[in-house]
C-alpha cells in the first residue's frame, strides 16, 4: 500500500516526467513530502504560478511531450488560469496538477478552496476532480493522452489533500480505453484524392502553415512538400518557422501584422491548402471573404476548427504529418513559375526600414541582427505588444523555433516560456525577448533562473510606453494617450545585477553589434536593455 | 432523502450552467434535472431532484435562491405533489414474442408507438417508481435503446 501522493509521484514517473514547475502549498503539500524522494523528477521553483504554467508550456513546445506544472489551492491554482487559457489557445499539451481542499469541506467555502475544475472548464481540454485515491493512476494516463493526443491542450488533475494521503494497492495501466475519444490521423482516401484534383486544376496553389505543424512535427514533410510541388508558402504568427524564414519559396507572414505579399498571395491564390491553422480575424482580417473566391483545402485534426471561420472546399481531417505524407505519395503536378516569380518579385520590391534612428535604436533591425547573430537552431521567444511585431516580421526563423503566446497574446509570457523551452533542451541557445511592460510581468522569474542556473538571453525593448496600446490610440483614438505612460519604470539592467545577472543598455545602433556578441558570447544569463522611441511604429 | 425541487427561472442563456454549475461546485447530488420554457416566456420552471440530508437540502435551497436568476423556489413534498416520468424504451420483439410484450406493456400501462419485424418502441407515462419497475421487468426482453426525462413535479 502506498499513498495517494507517491502514487502520484510513480505515475508521473511512469510517463516519462523529468520536470515539474510548480510552487508548492498546504493542500499539495503531500505530494511534495514524496516528490523529495524521487530521483527521475527535477522540481523547478517559480516566483509565480502563472510562469509555472508558462514555463510548462516553452518546455512542451520544445519537448514536444505535456509540460507539467503544480500550484496549490485557490489563489495558487487560480493564477494558473492564465497560462491555461494562454496554452488552450495555442494548443500545448499540459498536465497542471492543483491541490485542493479536503474532499469532505468541498463546496463550503473553506480556506483556500477555488473551484478549479469549475474556473479551468473553458480553457483546459479535459479535467479531473479526483473523489478516490485509487482513481489517480488511470486519470493521470489518461490525462497525459488527451492532453497528447489529438489537437494537444492543457488537462487539469484538482486533487484534495485527503485524496494524497489515502492509502492505495497501485498498479499503473498500460492500457487506456476512454469511450467517444479517438482522434483521426489518416486522412481520408476520398478527399486526398480532391485536394489532387483541386491542386491539379490550380493555377496559382498557395500553402498556408499553421502552429499545427509543429504539434505533428511535420516541418520536413512540410518542406518536401513545397518543395516537390514548387509551392509558395505563408505562415501563421503559430506557424512562423514552419519553413526557414529565408527560404524563397517562403512569402512571409500572413495577417493585419504580417508581409503585404503574404496577404497579396491569400488574395490572389486561386486554391489555399492550410495545413494546421485555424485562420483567427489575425491571420485574415475577413476569412469568411476568401472562401468565398478562394478554393480552401482545409487540413487539420480537430474537426471543429474545419469551416469554422472560412467556408471550405475540401475539409481534411487527420494529422499534419500523415496528410502531407499521404498527398505527396500520389504525386501531384508541380506549380507553374510564373506564379511563384511573380510572388516572388513581389516579396523583393519590399525594403525593410532598417536605417538607424535619431534616437535610440531601430527594434526591427535589432531584432534580425540578433536573431542572424544566434545559432540556426536558436529559440526566439517574443512576449506581446509591438516587440512580438517586430520580431515575428523582422526575426531570423532557419532551423530554430519561434515561441510566442499567438491566441491569447498574453504579455508576460517570453521569459517563463525561454526557461521551460531551455530546461527542455539544454543545447539551444534561447533568447526571450520583450517590452517593458510585460518584463515587469514576470521580472520575478529572474529570481527563477538564477536558482535553478537556467542560462537564457533577455532582451527588453524599453519606450517607457505600453507601445502597442499607445499606438492604438494614436491611431482611432486622436493621440489621446490613456493609462500608456509607464514612467516609474526601473532601470532593467540594474534590476538584473541585482540577481548577479548581467546586463547592458544599448542606446544606438552603433553599438548594437558588440552589444549582442557581448550578450551571446557571456556565459549564462545576460540581459540587454534596448532604448526605443516611443513613436517607433509596429509595422 | 430525496427532494424535488421547483425553481422558477429567468428564461435567458446561460441560467441552466449557473445553477447546475452550482451543483457541481458545491458537491450536491443531483438525481434529475429538468427545465423547460413555461406559459410566460419570461421564465422557465427547473424540477431538480438531489439528495441529502436537511442540512444539505437547506443549503441547496438557500444557495439556489441566492441566484439572481432565481425568482423563487419549493420544495415539493412527496405527498404533496403529481409526479411523473416520461420513457421511452425500445426492444427487442420478433414474431414469437411480440404478443407477449404487448401484454405486459398494457399491464404496465405502456403504449406501443412504434414497430418493426426486430423491435417495438414502447412509450409510457408513469411515476418514477413505476417506471424502474417497468425497465426492470423488461429487461430479460433484451433492451436495444432507452431514454427517459428526469421527474417532472407539481405541487397539489
Amino acid at each position: 500500500m502506498i499513498t495517494g501522493a507517491e502514487a502520484i509521484v510513480k505515475s508521473l514517473e511512469n510517463e516519462g516526467v523529468e520536470v515539474i514547475f510548480g510552487y508548492p502549498g498546504a493542500t499539495i503539500a503531500p505530494f511534495y513530502d514524496k516528490l523529495n524522494n524521487s530521483k527521475k523528477i527535477k522540481h523547478v521553483l517559480v516566483r509565480h504560478e502563472q510562469h509555472a504554467g508558462h514555463e510548462a508550456s516553452g518546455y512542451a513546445r520544445i519537448k514536444g511531450r505535456p509540460g507539467v506544472c503544480m500550484t496549490t489551492s485557490g489563489p495558487g491554482a487560480m493564477n494558473l488560469i492564465t497560462a491555461l487559457g494562454t496554452a488552450y489557445m495555442d494548443s500545448i499539451p499540459m498536465i497542471a496538477i492543483t491541490g485542493q481542499v479536503s474532499s469532505d469541506l468541498l463546496g463550503r467555502d473553506v480556506f483556500q478552496e477555488a473551484d478549479m475544475t469549475g474556473a479551468s472548464e473553458p480553457f483546459t481540454k479535459y479535467s479531473y476532480l479526483v473523489k478516490n485515491a485509487a482513481d489517480l493512476p488511470r486519470i493521470i494516463k489518461e490525462a497525459f493522452h488527451i492532453a497528447s493526443t489529438g489537437r494537444p491542450g492543457p488537462v487539469l488533475i484538482d486533487i484534495p489533500v485527503n485524496i494524497q494521503n489515502q492509502k492505495i494497492d497501485y498498479s499503473y495501466p498500460n492500457k487506456i480505453d476512454i469511450k467517444g475519444y479517438k482522434p483521426t490521423i489518416k486522412g481520408h482516401a476520398g478527399q486526398i484524392k480532391r485536394v489532387m484534383r483541386a491542386l491539379n486544376n490550380a493555377e496559382k496553389p498557395l500553402v498556408c502553415l499553421g502552429g499545427g505543424i509543429f504539434a505533428a512535427e511535420a516541418q520536413e514533410q512540410a518542406k518536401i512538400f513545397i518543395e516537390t510541388l514548387n509551392l509558395p508558402v505563408v505562415c501563421t504568427m503559430m506557424g512562423l518557422g514552419a519553413i526557414p524564414t529565408s527560404h524563397p519559396l517562403y512569402m512571409g507572414m500572413l495577417g493585419m501584422h504580417g508581409k503585404s505579399c503574404a496577404n497579396q498571395a491569400i488574395s490572389e491564390a486561386d486554391v489555399v491548402v492550410l495545413i494546421g491553422a485555424r485562420v483567427s480575424d489575425r491571420a485574415v482580417l475577413l476569412p469568411k471573404q476568401v472562401g468565398k473566391t478562394t478554393k480552401i483545402i482545409h487540413v487539420d485534426i480537430d474537426p471543429a476548427e474545419i469551416g469554422k471561420n472560412m467556408d471550405t472546399f475540401v475539409p481534411v481531417v487527420g494529422d499534419a504529418k500523415m496528410v502531407i505524407e499521404q498527398i505527396l505519395s500520389c504525386t501531384p503536378k508541380r506549380t507553374n513559375e510564373e506564379w511563384v516569380s511573380m510572388l516572388q518579385e513581389c516579396k523583393n520590391k519590399v525594403k525593410l526600414d532598417y536605417d538607424p534612428r535619431k534616437f535610440g535604436i531601430n527594434p526591427k533591425a535589432f531584432v534580425n541582427m540578433l536573431s542572424k547573430a544566434l545559432p540556426d537552431d536558436h529559440i526566439y521567444c517574443a512576449d506581446v505588444g509591438q516587440n512580438q511585431i517586430w520580431s515575428a516580421a523582422n526575426c531570423d526563423i532557419r532551423t530554430g523555433r519561434f515561441l510566442t503566446s499567438g491566441g491569447m497574446g498574453t504579455m508576460g509570457y517570453s521569459i517563463p516560456c525561454a526557461i521551460g523551452a531551455k530546461i527542455a533542451d539544454s543545447t539551444k541557445s534561447v533568447v526571450a525577448v520583450c517590452g517593458d511592460g510585460a518584463f515587469q510581468m514576470q521580472m520575478m522569474e529572474l529570481g527563477t533562473i538564477c536558482q535553478h542556473d537556467v542560462d537564457i538571453k533577455i532582451v527588453v525593448m524599453r519606450n517607457e510606453q505600453l507601445g502597442l496600446v499607445r499606438e492604438i490610440q494614436k491611431k482611432s483614438y486622436k493621440c489621446n494617450y490613456t493609462a500608456v505612460d509607464l514612467s516609474g519604470s526601473p532601470d532593467a539592467v540594474a534590476i538584473a545585477s541585482a540577481y548577479g545577472i548581467p546586463g547592458r543598455r544599448v542606446t544606438s545602433m552603433d553599438d548594437a553589434e558588440a552589444a549582442i556578441s557581448e550578450m551571446i558570447n557571456h556565459k549564462g544569463t545576460f540581459l540587454l536593455e534596448c532604448i526605443v522611441d516611443e513613436d517607433e511604429p509596429s509595422i | 432523502m430525496r427532494h424535488v425541487l421547483s425553481a422558477l427561472v429567468k428564461n435567458e442563456p446561460g441560467v441552466i450552467s449557473r445553477v447546475s454549475g452550482l451543483f457541481r461546485r458545491r458537491g450536491y447530488n443531483i438525481d434529475s434535472f429538468i427545465g423547460s420554457s413555461t406559459h410566460d416566456e419570461r421564465f422557465s420552471r427547473l424540477t431538480v431532484v438531489v439528495r441529502g440530508d436537511d442540512i444539505v437540502i437547506a443549503q441547496v435551497i438557500n444557495q439556489l435562491e441566492k441566484l439572481e436568476d432565481v425568482i423563487s423556489i419549493d420544495d415539493i413534498q412527496a405527498e404533496n405533489m403529481v409526479s411523473k416520468v416520461l420513457l421511452f424504451m425500445k426492444v427487442k420483439a420478433d414474431i414469437d414474442n411480440r404478443v407477449g410484450i404487448i401484454t405486459v406493456a398494457n399491464a404496465c400501462n405502456a403504449r406501443v408507438i412504434e414497430m418493426n419485424t426486430e423491435s417495438l418502441i414502447l412509450e409510457a407515462l408513469e411515476t418514477e417508481g413505476k417506471i424502474s419497475q417497468m425497465i426492470e421487468i423488461f429487461k430479460p426482453y433484451g433492451i436495444i435503446e432507452l431514454v427517459k426525462t428526469g421527474v417532472v413535479a407539481m405541487k397539489r
